[in-house]
């Protein structure tokens, strides 16, 4: 059992060692004085932030409903809510650009273009995170006893206020591993952006699309140093939530 | 929902992964070449590769991408048997990195500019892709022999400076700028004739200054081939068996 539970962990970092000895400070350096990947670093952290946002924004009331109410076809809901995490990225872009080139999708267009824009990264990358936030916010809501719910109903609370006073903040931790999730999900998505969006340098250009320009350019060493700061990031991230997520609050 | 290995499921996992290996083992056994292949030529070589399986028993490995990502792939991986290119200059650059045994001309393409069949937008001139509406796609200059090729005429005839202001996206193969011209994601783009003739919706605008670009595609032994005579051998029936040839004629390649 050790054996195998340590196996993987040394794999995962020995991955990022070789990385580091692939690369050197100066290499490092010289990528994040590139203009091209200073504009892909902003748009990789600004785009995952708003993804993370939308996504929790949205999983929140769709856990909510699958955790505590029963209703018809929940279970193919269920399903639903899954094939996002299922799809091949390369299917979630296809899919998101023939959307887009039905009907409704070309009025949505001709008021306001979509598709190989920085919009296309957002949908992109929501697309597939947002699926990850709903199955935390599902299991965060389903863990919850709901007594304390019903107390406060029969203590004169509405269900508005139950909801927002007693459920969300005990579900605060579920909602902090949600948001990180979709963060670290978003940032690393590639393949539906490259569809749906394109490799356009200074445009719709986020970390991953940098790495696979730079390998295309010869570039090894710049997409190393890039894939490091993709690393560091997300790893700094995730971080920090785990240990804002694990202290005790006293309500 | 906890799984519990019983001792079938223990059974039943153990019985997979022991035809996993069976499985894995008898690929080995087969001869494989591995060829790294330039987007542009994916119909020849699929079908090449059918050919030369039913002749030799030999399995070709194809990896599919833009030129230049193509090689970095190669470069870091330091495996496979050939490399083909879709232009020169790539394979000026693997033989610059001493990677390359030998390499040897194979199909001539030029670039040409696309747009849907009949063209609905009417875009005559390299001048056309700018004008309001025009959604012009290109392929990535850095990572794709085409979009190299692309920003080299459009240098030349001093009009890249106003062009790379229309262009609305790049995509990282020619493939991928063929089919959005297919699906209407854009109207206009640069694409290999070749290319554009796999597509019945798309239209080829010959223009003078790009005839003069024409290319070809040139394909090369990789130095780390253990198997350089059958990679060799492969090369040979790509440029001169006849079944090789009709393929190549049907999709509407000229030989070098």
């Amino acid at each position: 059992m050790g054996i195998v539970a340590s196996t993987y962990i040394v794999l995962i970092l020995a991955m990022v060692l070789a990385d580091f000895f692939y690369t050197t400070p100066d290499h490092i350096f010289k990528a994040l004085a590139s203009k091209e990947i200073q504009y892909a670093i902003k748009l990789s952290l600004v785009s995952s932030t708003i993804t993370m946002l939308l996504s929790v924004i949205v999983a929140i009331p769709i856990g909510y409903f699958m955790a505590r109410y029963n209703f018809k076809f929940k279970k193919i809901i269920d399903a639903i809510l899954d094939i996002p995490i299922v799809l091949p990225p390369l299917v979630v872009g296809l899919s998101l650009l023939l959307l887009f080139q039905t009907t409704l999708g070309q009025f949505i267009e001709s008021h306001l273009r979509i598709t190989y824009t920085v919009y296309s990264v957002v949908i992109a990358q929501f697309m597939v995170a947002c699926a990850f936030a709903v199955r935390t916010m599902y299991v965060t809501f389903s863990q919850i006893n709901n007594r304390q719910e019903q107390v406060a109903l029969t203590l004169g609370c509405n269900q508005r206020q139950s909801f927002f006073y007693i459920l969300l903040p005990q579900a605060k931790s579920g909602i902090l591993t949600a948001a990180s999730l979709a963060w670290a999900r978003a940032l690393g998505e590639f393949g539906p952006i490259l569809i749906f969006a394109g490799a356009t340098r200074m445009r719709t250009e986020v970390l991953p699309t940098t790495v696979f320009l730079e390998m295309s350019v010869g570039n090894i060493e710049a997409a190393v140093a890039v894939s490091l700061i993709m690393i560091a990031s997300g790893f700094l991230v995730l971080l920090l939530v785990r240990i804002y997520g694990t202290k005790k609050h006293t309500f | 929902m906890l799984m519990k290995f019983t001792g079938t499921t223990r059974v039943i996992v153990l019985v997979c992964l022991f035809f996993l290996m069976i499985g894995c083992k008898n690929k080995q056994n087969q001869k494989t070449l591995l060829v790294y292949c330039a987007a542009v030529v994916k119909p020849v070589l699929e079908e090449v590769a059918k050919e030369y399986y039913k002749e030799t028993g030999i399995q070709i490995d194809l990896q599919y991408g833009g030129s230049g990502t193509l090689l970095a792939n190669i470069r870091v991986a330091k495996q496979g048997d050939l490399y083909l290119s879709a232009d020169a200059s790539y394979m000026q650059q693997a033989i610059a990195y001493n990677i390359i045994q030998q390499s040897k001309p194979l199909v001539a393409i030029t670039p040409v500019l696309a747009v849907s069949a009949n063209n609905p937008k009417n875009i005559t001139t390299i001048k056309d892709v700018c004008k309001k509406g025009i959604r012009f796609g290109i392929a990535n200059p850095d990572a794709a022999s085409v979009g190299t090729v692309t920003k080299k005429i459009l240098q030349e005839s001093g009009n890249w400076d106003a062009v790379k202001k229309c262009v609305y996206v790049q995509m990282p193969t020619v493939s991928d700028v063929a089919n959005a011209i297919k699906l209407n994601t854009i109207d206009a783009g640069v694409i290999w004739d070749v290319t554009a003739n796999q597509y019945k919706e798309i239209d080829a605008i010959e223009l003078a200054n790009f005839k003069q670009h024409k290319e070809h595609a040139v394909i090369g032994v990789l130095k780390w081939s253990k198997q350089q005579t059958e990679a060799l051998k492969f090369t040979e029936f790509l440029l001169q068996n006849a079944k090789s040839k009709s393929v190549l004629k049907k999709l509407g390649y000229k030989m070098y």
